[in-house]
């Protein structure tokens, strides 16, 4: 079933003479971030009889590195621990993320993510929240889209434990969900900014609940309670934050999950229709050829697509329908002084009040409107059209400690168009580069407007006395999602319900990529949920 | 070019506010100067805009502030470049963060104070969780 192309070679075959074949595992998983970590630890709290490594481009994410405590804290936002790959590329001092150039320029929106243990969980902003149950069948509601092969409530039960691994701060009862367990601690206080945005929302009569973070609001799980330090994004020091280096990873490892970094997977190798292993080069450059009975790919919606692509892996769909949420902001400037740039940027509140269907919108399903926290001083000055000049420290003097800015999110439906491809050129990582297309349709920019107008709304009726409106926000490309969809036909999807390819059953992808729809919010907490669930799923396959 | 010049430029560039204590570029430490490879096009179209030094230092803040924007339009990226490597410096230094009401602290390990749920907004949230369920069932 594979189709083997320039430069993709079957697993027996010696590269050159300095490679290494080790010894079969059962399992080989590729990429440690947050599916990778999920599945590891699951498959192995269930099959402890099964040798599983997981390979890692990256490193440990080390807090001594992490700026926050620097005062140079605010440019490293910009450079080494900037949340754009390509950004910490161009970084004078290196960054600490083993990252590959994208060429994004056919994209409307630019990938954000980290590339080691942890994965993007190291600069996630955590906000946390579950798909609704009607984010599974968009098909059988609306029309739109595809319905997944299982549904919320399948997923429940993987969504409390996935919960239960990361800790969760938020409050039980949110009527936009079905039931969910109480939380494990308090919401994260919601400062004068929430405050304030909620008065807005309570005003119109609208939906509003404080979000579910995987962020410690209290000391959980032998990590301490937030302090509210503001720049999540930049890694968190405290580890108040949960990232699986520091939640999935110690438990997968103490259940015997063999854990190498540095390993750069080349290709994955198939033969006659099943996955042999994987290629990769050690951290010493060194080429190795680790066997295995089934080989897990992680490497999110675009790392995964292009490892597969580069190994040959025959799949019409595999790279499109890549989808990321049209975003858009609308900021409020108030008399009043709120908090600046305090708290999780990400982790107020949010409201739900048009996340589902009403067609007299003109489109169908919907928009979440979520309340994030101000920047620091120097990223609101860059993020003014013109930074300089008088008029530019007015504007400034305005909006630090006095705005508020709803993030809107829109749901991305699937497109063929919109895809991961390989560029001609070899990267230094010794893969094919990779390549995004990501148009917004004519549907995104009316659900996207549709959601900046209650946004704006919004806002003044929490007292705002002027808004400036971002159309489009390109930076915030974090979810990277459904290159390799779940479906049961092979020509439009890449996966089954299982999340074993079609083209190679024992080949199996556990990460975002799976997603035949995404909804309209973070994919964080359902990312981990499906990597539990399809890690039992296997077990039942090979028990 | 004279350090006269160069200061009015920067502080063109990094104006200083008096009334909320904000110090210019130069006050706050900042030498354009010292920028040599992304200053250089920027300052000559600067100077031939405003026909010379002495002229640019005559001139108005209005008067310089059209000089500068010759060069902003004339040599873009340079002058995107200047501004990337003057912003970080300005918007880090003590002064700076100080008039705009910031500690020129890092954020670690200190944190910040954030104030908790007040009882309006309890009782707003008492309201949303009162309206019931508002998510669509799908078969099951």
């Amino acid at each position: 079933m594979s189709s083997p192309g320039v430069g993709v070679r079957a697993i027996d075959q010696k590269g050159c003479p300095e490679t290494v074949k080790r010894d079969p595992v059962d399992v080989v998983v590729v990429g440690a971030g947050l599916a990778g970590a999920a599945f590891s630890w699951r498959l192995a709290e269930r099959a402890p009889k099964l040798s599983i490594l997981c390979l890692e481009r990256g490193g440990w994410p080390e807090t001594k590195t992490m700026p926050a405590a620097s005062r140079n804290w605010q440019r490293a936002s910009l450079g080494s621990f900037a949340t754009s790959p390509n950004l910490r590329l161009q970084a004078k001092e290196g960054s600490p993320s083993a990252d590959y150039p994208i060429d994004d320029s056919g994209s409307a929106f630019k990938p954000l993510m980290w590339n080691g243990v942890g994965g993007s969980t190291v600069n996630w902003a955590a906000h946390f929240p579950r798909l609704h149950p009607s984010d599974f069948a968009t098909r059988s509601l609306d029309g739109a889209g595809d319905d997944w092969p299982f549904g919320y409530f399948d997923l429940e039960p993987y969504y409390d434990l996935n919960d239960s691994i990361m800790g969760v701060s938020g409050l039980a009862g949110d009527p936009a969900y079905p039931p969910k367990p109480e939380r494990a601690m308090p919401p994260i206080a919601l400062g004068r900014l929430g405050m304030t945005a909620a008065r807005g929302f309570d005003r119109l009569g609208w939906h509003w609940w404080p979000v579910d973070a995987a962020i410690n609001s209290a000391d959980h799980d032998g990590r301490p309670g937030c302090n509210h330090c503001g720049p999540c994004l930049i890694g968190c020091i405290s580890r108040a934050k949960a990232s699986v280096d520091a939640t999935y990873w110690p438990k997968a490892i103490a259940r015997g999950v063999k854990l190498a970094t540095g390993a750069v997977v080349q290709q994955v190798a198939i033969e006659a229709g099943r996955a042999t292993g994987v290629i990769y080069r050690d951290a010493d450059g060194r080429e190795q050829v680790q066997p295995a009975g089934i080989v897990v790919v992680a490497g999110n919606g675009i790392g995964t697509a292009r490892l597969l692509l580069a190994s040959g892996l025959a799949s019409p769909a595999l790279g499109r329908n890549l989808m990321f949420h049209p975003a858009g902001y609308v900021r409020g400037m108030f008399e009043e002084e709120l908090d600046g740039p305090v708290g999780p940027v990400g982790c107020a509140i949010y409201s739900h009040e048009f996340y589902e269907t009403d067609l007299g919108r003109g489109f169908a399903r919907g928009v979440q409107l979520q309340v994030t926290r101000e920047n620091n001083l120097l990223q609101q000055a860059l993020r003014l059209e013109r930074p300089w000049g008088e008029e530019a420290q007015r504007r400034l003097r305005e909006e630090f400690r006095h705005s508020i800015a709803i993030l809107v999110t829109a749901e991305d439906l699937p497109d063929p168009g919109n895809r991961v491809t390989l560029a001609d050129r070899t990267e230094a990582d010794g893969l094919p580069g990779a390549r995004l297309e990501y148009r917004l349709s004519a549907r995104d920019r009316l659900s996207l407007d549709f959601g900046l107008d209650r946004a704006e709304e919004m806002l003044r009726a929490a007292g705002a006395r002027r808004i400036h409106r971002l159309p489009l926000a390109p930076l915030t490309g974090w979810h990277l999602l459904g290159t390799a969809r779940m479906g049961s036909d092979p020509a439009t999807s890449v996966v089954d319900g299982r999340g074993r390819c079609h083209a190679a059953p024992n080949l199996l992808v556990v990460d975002g990529s799976v997603f035949p729809t995404v909804g309209a919010l973070n994919p964080g907490s359902t990312i981990g949920a499906v990597a539990l669930k399809l890690a039992d799923d296997l077990v039942r396959e090979v028990a | 070019m004279t350090d006269a010049f160069l200061k009015a430029v920067l502080d063109t560039i990094l104006p200083p506010e008096a009334g909320m204590g904000l110090p210019g570029g130069s006050a706050a430490g900042l030498d354009i100067g010292r920028q040599d490879a992304m200053a250089g096009p920027v300052l000559l179209i600067v100077l031939a805009a405003a026909g010379g030094e002495e002229s640019f230092l005559r001139a108005s803040a209005e008067e310089r502030r059209v000089a500068v924007e010759a060069a902003e339009r004339q040599a873009p990226e340079a002058f995107r470049a200047l501004l990337a490597v003057l912003l970080p410096d300005y918007y880090e230094s003590e002064a700076v963060l100080n008039a705009f009401g910031w500690r020129a602290e890092p954020p670690q390990p200190q944190g910040h104070p954030l104030a908790d749920v007040d009882e309006a907004t309890g009782e707003a949230l008492e309201r949303v969780r009162r309206r019931g369920k508002i998510w669509r069932s799908p078969a099951r």
